[in-house]
């Protein structure tokens, strides 16, 4: 891995090429670019995001078991903004969306663009400050770290409410944002959880501390698989309850025809029974291997699940999404073995080891 | 007489703790009075896991078949169709089941430490001595 150190000149340079070719793919692979593009934005911005807000959650509330992650998790801040300037080119393909064709107060495409691209913005500069001031262990960085928590929120919530559910409109669900807020933590957590069980398989930090860690990281991606089971089961109790033609046709859709109907229940199977049923023993926990693929489990878990929200509503399609994925994933790995570059903090020593 | 050391930090009796263990007394002869709960002296002392689990187990399973008995056998018993719903709507009792298996399972393991620590008896309600926010360990002499 040490072949991948670049310097932030270098790293910054990629990453713009990496822009470049993922806007290339939706022009080489016209046919369906919209939803493609869409399920890229949606799943990488609920790591990078998730991420940095499971550290400053950490932070908010006094809790030791992310010192040893926080670099780690903090590392991959600086993609926030790489995704609001992906989300920029969104405004080429805005046929995806029905309202298009007829624009309201709300979703009318300048405001659309400004407000979650401006969000984005705050949220990405929100996690600079944050992460410097943590790292620097300042005396405001638990403020600074709830800040970056209530527009984590809201900019999450905004990304549920306008990038998907509008895909739907007029279809309205209240906790969809709640949704996916929720998911984006908890993939953050399996993203803690696969560096903390890389450190403990390859000996790297004390193994002490890092056991410590890995058990903690895995108690919470148990304890999120239930959250998430019990958000999902509220949406869908509300509008099983209720019954209304105009809410049920979401679900309908959803869960009776082929071939989102599997991937209705591999969702369910893969963000709940999964790592529900796999980290309850208390040996699990500690195994790095097992952890890993949980974790692993989660990650596929959620990338389903947006499939999921955009496939009925926008098509995709499969080699554009499976090179933007890899390519997406070859970013987020390459900004974390730079992580001490990216924080620009190489040789400092870490105050709260 | 047993013998007895009195620390007023965690670490230090932590570490006396673990040179005992190391230096061969067997941790069924030591006895600890901490002011709180302090997890890492399970470890050290290799305190064997505590059969309160399976309590738990068993009241949660009983809650989750009570549950999931009692809502279908209601509404069974009385059938009304209440919105268009069949008789044993599963996905709303699902809820009733859910909260079942906790109550079951918090009750019953509470019950279950009753059983296993033996309580509630009044000699075994705190220890004679009082030791304050002192860590203390405590050795059994080998008469006894």
């Amino acid at each position: 891995m040490s072949k991948l150190q670049l310097n932030t000149f270098t790293l910054g340079i990629v990453a713009v090429i990496i822009l470049g070719i993922i806007i290339g793919l939706e022009y080489i692979f016209p046919h369906g670019s919209g939803g493609t593009l869409l399920l890229t934005l949606t799943f990488w911005i609920a790591l990078v995001q998730g991420t940095v807000a499971v550290a400053a959650a950490g932070d908010a509330t006094n809790s030791k078991w992310i010192g040893p992650l926080k670099k780690e998790l903090l590392a991959f801040h600086p993609l926030i903004l790489f995704m609001a300037f992906l989300f920029l080119f969104l405004g080429l393909k805005m046929d995806v969306f029905p309202w298009f064709e007829n624009q309201n107060r709300w979703l009318n495409t300048p405001f659309f663009l400004t407000r979650n691209f401006v969000l984005l913005v705050i949220s990405y500069f929100l996690a600079r400050f944050y992460a410097k001031a943590t790292l620097r262990n300042s005396p405001n960085k638990g403020n600074l770290a709830v800040l970056y928590l209530f527009f984590f929120v809201f900019s999450e919530s905004l990304v549920a409410f306008d990038w998907v559910m509008s895909l739907e409109y007029p279809w309205v669900s209240t906790l969809f944002g709640g949704i996916f807020f929720m998911e984006s933590f908890y993939a953050g957590l399996a993203i803690a959880a696969l560096i903390a069980a890389y450190y403990v398989k390859n000996g790297i930090e004390d193994q002490t501390v890092m056991t410590k860690v890995l058990r903690d990281t895995a108690t919470f991606t148990f304890g999120f698989s239930l959250a998430w089971a019990g958000l999902f089961y509220s949406q869908f109790l509300v509008i099983w309850y209720g019954n209304l033609p105009e809410e049920t046709s979401y679900l309908v859709r959803r869960m009776h025809y082929s071939p989102y109907d599997i991937l209705f229940y591999l969702s369910i199977f893969l963000l709940f029974i999964a790592p529900f049923v796999g980290l309850i023993s208390k040996r699990a926990k500690v195994i790095p291997n097992w952890v890993r693929m949980i974790a692993l489990v989660v990650l596929a878990g959620v990338f389903i699940e947006r499939i999921l929200f955009i496939l009925p509503d926008a098509s995709m399609n499969v080699f554009s999404a499976i090179l933007e994925t890899v390519l997406m994933g070859f970013l987020l790995l390459l900004f974390f073995v730079n992580r001490e570059r990216v924080m620009g903090y190489a040789g400092t020593e870490r105050s709260d080891r | 007489m047993n013998e007895q050391f009195v620390f007023g930090e965690k670490h230090e009796f932590l570490q006396k703790l673990k040179d005992l263990v190391k230096g061969g007394i067997s941790p069924k002869k030591i006895n600890v009075f901490t002011p709180y709960p302090v997890h890492e002296v399970e470890e050290i002392l290799k305190v064997p896991t505590s059969p309160l689990r399976f309590f738990t187990l068993l009241g949660a399973l009983s809650g989750l078949f009570f549950g999931a008995w009692f809502t279908a056998w209601t509404s069974l018993d009385w059938p009304l169709i209440g919105g268009g719903k069949p008789i044993v709507s599963v996905p709303a009792f699902v809820i009733v089941t859910f909260e079942l298996t906790i109550l079951f399972g918090g009750v019953i393991s509470f019950l279950g430490f009753l059983i296993l620590s033996k309580l509630p008896s009044p000699k075994r309600i705190g220890t004679p001595v009082e030791h304050g926010n002192q860590f203390v360990i405590e050795i059994q002499s080998e008469g006894k």
